[in-house]
């Protein structure tokens, strides 16, 4: 059964303060299974619960890369190797996932979840979770979580007509539960929703974290997608094209409004159509 | 640095340009050996054709039999790099938007602006454009297509691609530039996101400073 | 060996210094430097030989453009290799697009980069490529063994020209000049084998 969870509210990206309430995550009041909530919860609360170094291979775009990752429990950060690399990469810091928690029934709405006993995944047990979209904006995914800590073991995205988009799935994997002394979890932090018309159905946007004066992020919960605007090249009519490696699609649209010419860039993990509506909501007026 | 020992290198001065080129290749320059390198590659396609030379032979004697040989696009580089400076008052790339473009979104119904207090035309059909205000200068995204004064454009939107095919071309070159430059960008911002399914989102936290 | 790795990035942190000030003088030796390299690395995404000259090409434009970016975490080279790559990635994009009368866009003309590579090089060059490496190698054979000396301790054991000193005991300035003449020795032979055939 789910419990109710306290979380602190950080104020975050604007001079606005606003304070929310403190109990912020419902109860289980969809029909949703318990079992699928409480799946989707203990994922997200893995990172912050376990600490886990192993080797994934990634498989995106007839490339493969088999990539080191190490995280500590409660770290803001972890470390990543592209371990085979033709390209010299060096190891890379990578960010812990650490967006506001989603309610398992918010995401219900968006996307339906299926649960089922998973394959060993790294030699660990797993619960295989689809999520299926409930429309044509939004990626598909099925995930394997670790049944001791909720950690995703294997990840893949597919598009709407079933296509395998990305696979990331570890080949090993070492899993240990955080020290019972350590801190206490830090804040959560809030994101400051952007009220913008037109944008997909269930897709909130925000100033990009890190990039707040040059991006928007523009997420559903599970798809994202980054907003960033530039002049359009001088001698380009407007008009559209985008391009898709794996599960991320770059699309770019030319535009002209009120004289300027812009060009829109959505970059994330979302469908075609989902990246055009987000392109189109946004404009760029030439200030005064 | 070095001082010469030898008098082997008292001919002309092509001979000596040449030698700037030599230890140049070593990294052994000196400043005066750079400042006569560049100068004499400049003003000489013959030291330019053996400095190029050079690295083909020290290309073959490491045993990188593959590189293409014949291939010379240095002339069609320097061109295309003058004439780029000839066009933009600032030729490396800058992040920054002329000050005059700013971010506005597209509001509907009663909803405040978010960046200040005090809001500027509120909106009271969906669908209107807003600018808004205090958002001050948009920061440019990070392509590498040269940053652009944005000119008023008269009727430009009217009028049809005369070749949308090779519109279409350019646009998806574009995006395909921009997935390069932003992608790090974006597994920054995504993982402000409550999942992140992609096990391998990374950035380097340099980037996102 | 490896020392050909090494001897490729020597210099190359004085140039780029310069050129991402804005010396494009600096920036054209860096291009005679590694062209062919690129153009080589170029050749495996695309067979046609004007293609792979133009996008070449654009390789270097777009590197000078990004220079600005360029922080010196990897080396040089590394950097361009992979503006090059992309180069190459973005010209197939662009060549697998179909024609189409109106701007709409739809899921099926999305271009979803497949990463194939093929290695071409033309019958010519390799001949050539070979014809010159047995050129250089009688060529350093029949060098003064001084000379011989100095230019295998830096090209084949990448030494510094202050270590090259050390081992052959004498001044650094012998040890640059040597390595100098040794060059222009072979130059003398390879420039007329190129320039012979490029005539």
């Amino acid at each position: 059964m789910t419990q109710s969870r306290h979380a602190f509210i950080s104020i975050v990206f604007c001079a606005v303060a606003v304070m929310l309430p403190a109990s912020v995550w419902a109860q289980t009041d969809c029909d949703l299974d318990p079992a699928i909530v409480d799946a989707v919860d203990q994922m997200q609360r893995s990172h912050q619960e376990f600490s886990y170094s192993g080797t994934f291979l990634k498989e995106s775009s007839g490339s493969r890369n088999f990539i080191e990752k190490s995280h500590r429990a409660g770290d803001e950060r972890g470390q990543l190797d592209y371990v085979n690399a033709s390209e010299t990469e060096e190891p890379q810091a990578v960010w812990a996932p650490r967006g506001p928690r989603m309610s398992a029934c918010e995401l219900g709405k968006l996307y339906a979840f299926h649960l089922e006993r998973g394959p060993k995944v790294a030699g660990r047990d797993s619960v295989l979770l689809h999520l299926r979209p409930r429309d044509g904006l939004r990626l598909g995914y099925r995930l394997a979580l670790d049944d001791a800590s909720g950690l995703i073991l294997k990840s893949e995205s597919f598009s709407d007509d079933g296509t395998l988009l990305e696979r990331h799935e570890y080949a090993s994997l070492t899993v240990t539960p955080k020290d019972e002394n350590s801190e206490a979890e830090g804040p959560t932090l809030l994101m400051q929703h952007l009220d913008i018309v037109g944008l997909p159905f269930g897709y909130k946007a925000s100033l990009a974290r890190g990039f707040e004066e040059k991006a928007l992020f523009v997420s559903d919960g599970i798809a994202a997608a980054t907003v960033v605007f530039e002049p359009l090249p001088d001698d380009l009519l407007p008009g559209e094209g985008a391009v898709r490696h794996g599960a991320t699609l770059t699309y770019s649209r030319g535009s002209v409004v009120s004289g300027t010419g812009v060009l829109v860039t959505v970059i994330g993990e979302v469908p075609l159509p989902a990246a055009r509506l987000i392109a189109e909501a946004v404009r760029v007026v030439p200030g005064r | 640095m070095t001082t010469y020992d030898d008098n082997t290198t008292s001919g002309s001065a092509s001979s000596a340009d040449h030698e700037s080129l030599s230890v140049l290749m070593d990294g052994e320059a000196n400043d005066l050996d750079i400042a006569r390198a560049l100068r004499g590659a400049a003003e000489s396609d013959e030291l330019r054709a053996y400095w190029r030379r050079q690295h083909v032979v020290r290309d073959l004697m490491a045993g990188q039999s593959g590189t293409a040989i014949s291939v010379d696009v240095s002339e069609a580089v320097r061109t295309a790099i003058a004439s780029e400076k000839r066009r933009y008052a600032n030729p490396i790339i800058s992040m920054a938007v002329a000050a005059s473009v700013t971010v506005a979104v597209v509001l509907g119904g009663q909803q405040a602006l978010l960046f200040n207090d005090n809001p500027i035309n509120p909106v009271t059909a969906p669908g209107a454009i807003v600018q808004v205000p205090g958002t001050g200068a948009v920061q440019a995204s990070f392509a590498e297509s040269p940053v652009l004064q944005p000119r008023p454009v008269t009727a430009r939107s009217s009028v049809p691609p005369v070749d949308p095919y090779s519109n279409r071309v350019s646009y998806n070159r574009l995006a395909d530039e921009r997935f390069e430059s932003l992608l790090k960008v974006h597994n920054t911002t995504a993982s402000a996101a409550s999942i992140t399914p992609m096990v391998s989102r990374s950035i380097d936290p340099k980037d996102s400073q | 060996m490896g020392s050909g790795t090494l001897a490729l990035s020597d210099g190359d942190d004085k140039l780029v210094k310069r050129a991402k000030k804005g010396d494009s003088r600096a920036f054209d030796l860096l291009v005679l430097k590694y062209q062919g390299r690129v153009a080589q690395l170029i050749s495996r995404y695309l067979n046609n030989a004007a293609e792979v000259e133009d996008v070449t090409q654009e390789a270097f434009i777009k590197a000078y453009r990004a220079l600005p970016n360029f922080r010196g975490d990897s080396a040089f080279y590394t950097w361009l290799y992979r503006i090059a790559a992309n180069a190459a990635k973005n010209h197939l994009v662009a060549l697998g697009r179909r024609p189409t009368s109106d701007m709409a866009l739809d899921d099926s003309e999305v271009f979803d980069v497949p990463g194939r590579l093929k290695d071409h090089q033309s019958p010519d060059e390799v001949i050539m490529g070979q014809e010159l490496e047995v050129l250089i190698s009688r060529t350093i054979e029949e060098l003064p063994v001084e000379l011989r000396a100095a230019l295998t301790l830096r090209e084949f054991e990448g030494l510094s020209y202050e270590e090259i000193a050390d081992v052959l005991e004498c001044p650094i300035g012998t040890v640059r000049s040597r390595i100098f003449r040794a060059r222009e020795a072979i130059d003398v032979k390879v420039a007329q084998r190129i320039q012979g055939n490029e005539s």
